[in-house]
């Protein structure tokens, strides 16, 4: 300790003498006592101590929301909002080909049926029992349990006068069609878009400069008091190192280098999970959505004949913006893909994407020829087919990203876990050295 | 014009005598017969009591373009040819290459719906007298296989054009409007246009209809004489006629305004709704329907009518039949309606 703390108070009264007379003229002007000058440096270290204890932890508790809400909340609504959507709008392909097929009774159709509304009632409850819902979101929440009730007694009114033979049948389920399309579709759309842009407010959150700004100007603040101090009594007492104060810095210093560190290591594994995980699970998730909407797109026009002019515009707008390979979603997610070592298999979709539009293509052959039944059975068919390979293949592939998401999302929340605390205590311990030292040389004046 | 027509029928009944058999509007309207000649064709008489007719009329001339009687369709061809011997360079001949395409409804009982208990095919009296047409063309072992039956929209009935259909069937009323966009065959079907209620509806007559709201379908000739007769009734236009029986049943209008061929099947499907008959004048519903075919192919008409009016009557009995049972209706409600010829 001797040899050491000379050494460094050697370098300390190295310091320009014109340093110290500062100090002692500026206590000379103030007309306050060096123990005065003392207990006022202790009030300042303390209060600055408390201030940023306070603002560190409240610093690193907005990253770790972030980081938290990517992995508990914002990613599974994201993912909840689409099962929602795939759901719903599964169970109105399934009725409106019943229709178009004349099969009412088909097993095959009726199960599927079900079990779309069964995976739609899971979903809504999972939704309803987040806590971090958007007034919108929740709106759409409401709309959709009010509407789906309503929307199953159609399907199934049309099911009863079906059996019997009773064309009215066929308009109870134009009806629930249409409530599908105008209600409750939208309304899962809204809430899935919420949801996206809540995730990557998350990711926002999780990695925001200021949370490090804050706690190294705070520490530097504290570290340029500590060596004020530390100066004051070393010239005065000509004690060159005090034990409380130099142990004091070490331990802020430590304080920031891991809170430092740790923000780093967290805003790293949280940029990973948006990089390898969110920027393809997005385009891809939207991408699964619009190939619903275009396939129903081609039902309808073909159940009301082609009277309604906007359905095959609106099928064009939506295949473009899927896209294929280095186009549209799919060619942005496969980029993000390639740009992190991930592979979508933009290949295979946009190979499946190709058998839908062939199929799409000979439908509209067949309208244009008046065959209304050969458009029907290519539609319910080897359209519906390729759509659902389609969806398939992007679904693994969602599936994939998702769990990139939560794998890297996992390592952020982890390399928070109790930083907090940890930088709160090193820098309260720092502050009972640092007083202590001080006190000491107050103590002597007495 | 269904205003002054009924003035002028009023008008004749006055002068009319008694002793013509049938219906009094087709007696009546006989006097419209007279005294039109042209230069290449016999004029004939014809009286209501009998449908055989002979003539020889050589292609189209002005006489027959003019309407004034919007029942009154083209000469039957005479002879009709045999089935797959159809004279080369007609319309029918080039039919035979292929298969006859019909415009069809699938939505209302009785006349054209899809039986979903046979893969949904589609049934009906109309699409019976499609066969009769297609086996007369095909022979009636072909003929089976070839017609295609395509389900058309209720608005557009008469754009055989869109549909690419060689004729359709679909409950259309004939008027000499109509004769503008389509040739029409003789009526094979009579139907009064009536208004559907629920039950314990307190509708009567035609004072009770300002402020209420009535459906009807698009395009159809029932909004005409709504807008006519009763100008202060809420009209709600639905595109299908079954999307009017939900209408009623969800309470959303008062009364549908449809042709009772459809209200019969509609009672059928809701017991709870009932017709009330009456509260329009007559003259003013009656529906003449007419199978639709393009201006252009008057030799099809005449090919139609001759295949209609050559059915046996045992035919048309079992067919009425058919529907009677399939409607619930009475024996004897459907009746045959006189065939009427231009020139």
């Amino acid at each position: 300790m001797t040899t050491t703390g000379q050494a460094v108070g050697e370098y300390i009264t190295s310091v320009p003498p014109a340093v110290g007379r500062r100090i002692v003229a500026v206590s000379r002007r103030l007309a306050i006592s060096p123990p005065a000058l003392l207990r006022i440096a202790v009030v300042l270290i303390v209060a600055t101590s408390v201030a940023v204890i306070a603002v560190t932890v409240q610093a690193i508790t907005d990253r770790v929301d972030g980081a938290r809400g990517v992995g508990a909340e914002t990613a599974p609504l994201v993912n909840d909002a689409e099962a929602l959507y795939v759901a719903l709008a599964d169970a109105d392909a399934a009725a409106s080909t019943a229709y178009l097929q004349a099969g009412y009774e088909d097993p095959v159709l009726r199960t599927r049926y079900q079990r779309d509304l069964r995976v739609a009632g899971d979903r809504l409850a999972a939704i309803a029992s987040r806590a971090s819902l958007s007034d919108e979101s929740k709106d759409a929440i409401a709309t959709i349990t009010r509407e789906l009730p309503i929307y199953a007694g159609q399907v199934e009114l049309a099911r009863a006068n079906s059996r019997q033979n009773y064309p009215v049948g066929a308009a109870h389920l134009r009806d629930a069609s249409s409530q599908m399309q105008s209600e409750l579709l939208p309304a899962t759309t809204t809430m899935y878009e919420g949801a996206a842009r809540g995730l990557y407010r998350d990711y926002r959150r999780g990695t925001a400069l200021r949370a490090p700004a804050i706690i190294i100007s705070g520490l530097a603040l504290l570290l340029v008091q500590l060596f004020a101090a530390h100066l004051l009594v070393s010239f005065r007492t000509r004690r060159i190192l005090n034990v409380g104060l130099a142990t004091a810095t070490l331990l802020v210093l430590i304080a920031g280098t891991v809170s430092v560190a740790m923000l780093t290591i967290e805003g790293n594994a949280l940029r990973s999970s948006q990089r390898h995980g969110a920027d393809q699970l997005l385009p891809l998730s939207t991408a699964r959505i619009l190939v619903l909407q275009s396939l129903s797109d081609e039902n309808l026009d073909l159940i009301e004949r082609g009277t309604e002019p906007g359905y095959m515009p609106d099928f064009k707008r939506l295949v473009t913006a899927i896209g294929g390979y280095g186009k549209g979603l799919i060619g942005e997610a496969a980029t993000s893909a390639v740009l992190t070592g991930e592979s979508v298999a933009a290949n295979e979709l946009t190979n499946r994407m190709r058998s839908y539009l062939a199929a799409h293509d000979d439908v509209r052959l067949a309208i244009s020829r008046g065959d209304y039944f050969e458009a029907v059975e290519i539609v319910t068919g080897r359209e519906s087919a390729a759509a659902a390979a389609l969806e398939k293949a992007l679904s693994r592939n969602i599936q994939s990203a998702a769990r990139r998401l939560d794998v890297h999302a996992a390592e952020a929340r982890d390399a928070l876990d109790r930083v907090a605390l940890l930088v709160a205590f090193l820098v309260a311990a720092g502050t009972v050295f640092a007083v202590s030292g001080l006190v000491r040389r107050v103590q002597e004046y007495a | 014009m269904t205003a002054f027509r009924g003035r002028l029928v009023a008008l004749l009944a006055i002068l009319a005598t008694a002793g013509c058999a049938s219906t009094s509007d087709h007696a009546l309207r006989n006097l419209d017969d007279l005294a039109r000649t042209t230069s290449t064709t016999n004029v004939v008489v014809t009286t209501t009591s009998t449908t055989k007719v002979v003539e020889t009329t050589s292609g189209w001339d002005d006489a027959e373009s003019v309407c004034d009687d919007e029942t009154e369709s083209l000469r039957p061809t005479e002879p009709l040819p045999q089935p797959m011997q159809m004279p080369p360079g007609s319309f029918m001949a080039e039919i035979q290459t292929r298969k006859l395409r019909v415009g069809v409804d699938e939505n209302t009982l009785g006349f054209a719906f899809r039986d979903l208990q046979d893969r949904g095919k589609i049934k009906g009296f109309e699409v019976e007298l499609a066969n009769e047409i297609a086996a007369r063309i095909f022979g009636p072992v072909r003929a089976s296989d070839h017609v295609e039956l395509v389900p058309v929209l209720t608005e557009e009935k008469r754009d055989l054009k869109k549909y690419k259909v060689d004729l359709t069937i679909d409950a259309i009323s004939m008027s000499c409007e109509r004769w503008k966009e389509v040739a029409f065959s003789v009526e094979y079907y009579t139907a009064k246009q009536e208004f559907l209620v629920r039950k314990d509806s307190p509708l009567e007559g035609k004072s009770d209809l300002p402020g209420r709201k009535v459906c009807v379908t698009k395009g159809s000739s029932s909004i005409g004489i709504l807008k006519e007769w009763a100008p202060r009734t809420i009209v709600h236009v639905e595109p299908e006629r079954t999307a009017c029986l939900v209408a009623l049943q969800e309470h959303e209008v008062d009364a549908y305004f449809g042709h009772d061929s459809f209200l019969y099947g509609m009672q059928v499907q809701d017991p709870t709704m009932e017709i009330r008959r009456g509260v329009l004048p007559a003259e003013v519903t009656t529906s003449h329907y007419g199978i639709a075919v393009a201006l252009d192919n008057r030799e099809f008409v005449r090919f139609i009518n001759a295949v209609l009016e050559q059915m046996p009557p045992t035919t048309w009995a079992k067919l009425h039949r058919q529907l009677e049972e399939s409607l619930r209706l009475p024996e004897g409600t459907a009746q045959l309606p006189v065939p009427r010829y231009r020139v």
